[in-house]
């Protein structure tokens, strides 16, 4: 294997490359930032969007509270899953987007979303009651303040009708069951609770304080457990909001950085991790570790089967090194390592995604190069099984290097049960656009999971399945929401690709689909 | 455009800075996870680097400013969720999957071949005759194969060959064996004139 190389060669071109690149407009550098809403630190900031007018007094003065204010927006949006870009950065323009009901299939349903002032936040469902949260933000330019209001507004699932709404203090997660919405907020003095809204009236069932920022929520059985900035662990009583136990499990970072994993719930036993913390397995009654284990920096899990699945990343070095990525999973209630597989695929821009069904794991990989790793024999990687899937698979990627691979693992024994290939595409053959994974998730206590991409259509598939026979409903649909939007100052379309959009499952028999733009709520419609 | 000298280039200095700015990608990438302060030093450091890539890629202005655009907009809406071991690394992957997209939507070729596409303007050597150093490298790249130019494009940016295995999705050894035999016939397309200048 040639190490060296031609150096004389080497020098001449990076000085022929030096003289030849081309810089960006300073123009363009500072449109750019605007259009990224960089803080007001760097010289091409400017702020959150301006509305016409403020609505009440400032609460915001300095800038320091502005940056705070930027946190709480991106907190309140990224725990949601999925970003508000387009209404953080939307362009001055005079189109609104409508929904267009009655064109996708399933549709019950449909309503409108905010306007480029607002960043809509969480959806939830439960019960036949959706959910949803929309923060805006006043800005008013000199002296710059600003204030913010939350609004959660909940809808009746089968016709849409607005049961109630509600305007609260900024949410950093959410969930909810038959009794409500339950929303972790932070007051102006930086004060962390978590709320209970009643499902039918939106009235304040109770109120519990945190120590910090919620970081995750889950509502699980008659527990509330509530992950924080601190890496707090605390668990309330869902009727009563008392506490019923709080652990650390990892040093008080201060930030608002989130574990390297989200916390997972199955039967008697919590999965948490603080970053840079051992992964605690803890009994949910009482708080007590089961056992622990330093992972590192793993960066996915998940539990089937009572099997918890790890994926950590091919290096722990912060240089990448090209070392495949790795599957570790343990027995859940022991702490004992059960099986252990090497993926092929590099980190690019997502990394690898594992659910947990109730059968299996399902991993889903985006695939840009080879699909079977050299690694040395009897370290072969998943998906190794079948050469007419790697045939297929190249002919993908000859297509379309935005190709998922997926694949389900055993439980057991971790052994592949099966794979496909996956992406969405639109326009003619030969110039499909593929979509980035935008969300995933698993229909509790079934075999089907979801993924919405961020290419304005959805999909689901049911696994497992024999290969190559993943079913995809919805294979080109677009969102009729989902619209272009133009910029209003050159009729230019504002085509960003990853437009928002996410499902959430609804535990009767509809989906709610859900974007900044508006809503839908579709007909369940499982096989 | 003032050209450039060897030493200009490489200089210690400019090396240092480098590393410094390398090594504190990563917690700036992860304070940028909870915090769009953090991104703005990212997004000052990286957009003309980019752009250049962009450029370099696409050879339109208008082209460039499109697909930084897209890049950082995907960046900053992924941030919440970055995860990965090389900001810069990660960035580029985004830059080439943009790229890569713009190709799509400009040409009903198969996909394959979007990296022999890029170059839509006039004859590069024409322009090359007329010493545009810009049409110089184009040219130059273009009597590679499409993934040594993909590689020496991406070495030219600054990146390490690790970077460039987890953008291109390759092997590192496969980067290095690309890089070498790149070199070697770039070696015999370079005038005796660009090689003396280097020293």
């Amino acid at each position: 294997m040639p190490t060296n190389h031609d150096h004389t060669a080497e020098a001449a071109m990076r000085l022929l490359y030096a003289n030849a690149t081309k810089h960006p407009s300073p123009e363009f550098v500072e449109r750019l930032g605007r259009s990224l809403d960089l803080p007001p630190s760097h010289p091409a900031a400017r702020s959150i969007p301006l509305r016409p007018e403020r609505r009440s007094a400032p609460l915001i003065a300095r800038p320091q509270q502005f940056l705070a204010l930027l946190a709480i927006v991106v907190l309140f949006v990224s725990s949601a899953a999925w970003i508000g870009l387009n209404d953080l950065h939307a362009p001055n323009q005079s189109t609104a987007i409508q929904t267009t009901p009655g064109n996708l299939p399933g549709q019950r349903w449909s309503l409108p979303g905010g306007d480029r002032f607002s960043v809509t936040g969480y959806a939830e469902a439960s019960n036949g009651i959706f959910y949803r949260g929309v923060l805006e933000v006043f800005v008013t330019p000199t002296p710059r303040s600003s204030t913010y209001t939350t609004t959660f507004t909940a809808f009746e699932g089968n016709t849409g009708k607005q049961l109630w709404s509600r305007e609260l203090l900024p949410a950093s997660a959410a969930d909810s069951d038959a009794l409500g919405l339950y929303l972790a907020v932070i007051d102006e003095r930086r004060a962390a609770s978590v709320v209970l809204l009643d499902a039918e009236t939106g009235d304040q069932r109770w109120k519990a304080d945190v120590p910090s920022g919620a970081t995750h929520l889950e509502v699980v059985g008659d527990n509330v457990l509530v992950q924080d900035w601190a890496n707090h662990l605390t668990v309330l009583d869902r009727k009563s909001g008392a506490v019923r136990w709080q652990v650390a499990i990892g040093p008080p970072s201060g930030s608002s950085e989130q574990a390297t994993i989200p916390l997972l719930v199955y039967g008697a036993f919590v999965v948490a991790k603080a970053p840079g913390s051992p992964l605690q397995v803890l009994d949910i009654e009482s708080g007590a570790v089961v056992w622990s284990l330093d992972v590192g920096d793993a960066i996915e899990a998940a539990i089937s089967n009572n099997t918890l699945a790890i994926i950590r990343s091919g290096s722990n070095s912060s240089e990448p090194t090209g070392e495949a990525e790795q599957i570790t999973a343990y027995a859940l209630s022991t702490g004992m390592p059960l099986w252990h597989r090497e993926l092929n695929s590099r980190i690019s821009e997502q990394i690898p995604r594992i659910l947990g069904t109730r059968s299996g794991f399902a991993v889903i990989a985006r695939q840009l190069g080879e699909v079977v790793s050299d690694r040395p024999e009897g370290a072969t990687a998943a998906p190794d099984a079948d050469p007419e899937a790697l045939m297929s698979t190249e002919h993908a990627l000859g297509k379309n290097p935005l190709v998922h691979i997926l694949f389900g693992l055993d439980p057991a024994s971790g052994a592949t049960s099966w794979m496909t290939e996956w992406a969405f595409r639109s326009g003619e053959r030969d110039r499909a656009v593929s979509g980035d994974i935008a969300q995933v998730a698993t229909i509790p206590g079934t075999d089907t999971f979801f993924i919405t991409t961020l290419d304005l259509k959805a999909g689901w598939l049911t696994a497992p399945q024999p290969k190559f026979a993943a079913q995809m409903r919805y294979p080109d649909v677009h969102i009729p929401f989902a619209v272009v939007r133009f910029d209003g100052t050159s009729g230019r379309p504002f085509d960003i690709p990853e437009l928002p959009f996410a499902i959430v499952l609804d535990d009767s028999n509809a989906y709610l689909a859900y974007n900044t733009a508006g809503m839908v709520a579709l007909t369940r419609g499982d096989p | 455009m003032a050209s450039k000298t060897w030493d200009e280039i490489v200089s210690p200095a400019t090396d240092r800075t480098e590393r410094a700015n390398r090594s504190d990608d990563e917690s700036l990438a992860q304070a940028a996870r909870g915090n769009p302060a953090a991104f703005a030093p990212l997004y000052e450091r990286y957009v003309r680097p980019i752009y250049a890539y962009c450029y370099q890629r696409l050879g339109s202005r208008d082209l460039a400013d499109d697909a930084t655009s897209a890049v950082f907009m995907k960046a900053f809406a992924a941030m919440p969720k970055y995860r990965s071991a090389s900001f810069r690394g990660w960035l580029y992957t985004i830059a080439r999957n943009v790229i890569t997209d713009q190709f799509r939507s400009q040409t009903s070729a198969p996909l394959d071949r979007a990296t022999t596409l890029a170059d839509r303007r006039p004859d590069p050597e024409m322009l090359a005759l007329a010493g545009d150093a810009d049409a110089r490298v184009r040219h130059l790249l273009n009597q590679l194969t499409p993934e040594q130019r993909e590689v020496i494009e991406l070495d030219l940016a600054g990146l390490s060959g690790r970077e460039i295995a987890l953008v291109l999705h390759r092997r590192e050894g496969a980067i290095r064996a690309s890089r070498f035999r790149a070199y070697k016939k770039l070696r015999t397309l370079l005038t005796e004139e660009e090689l003396r200048n280097a020293h």
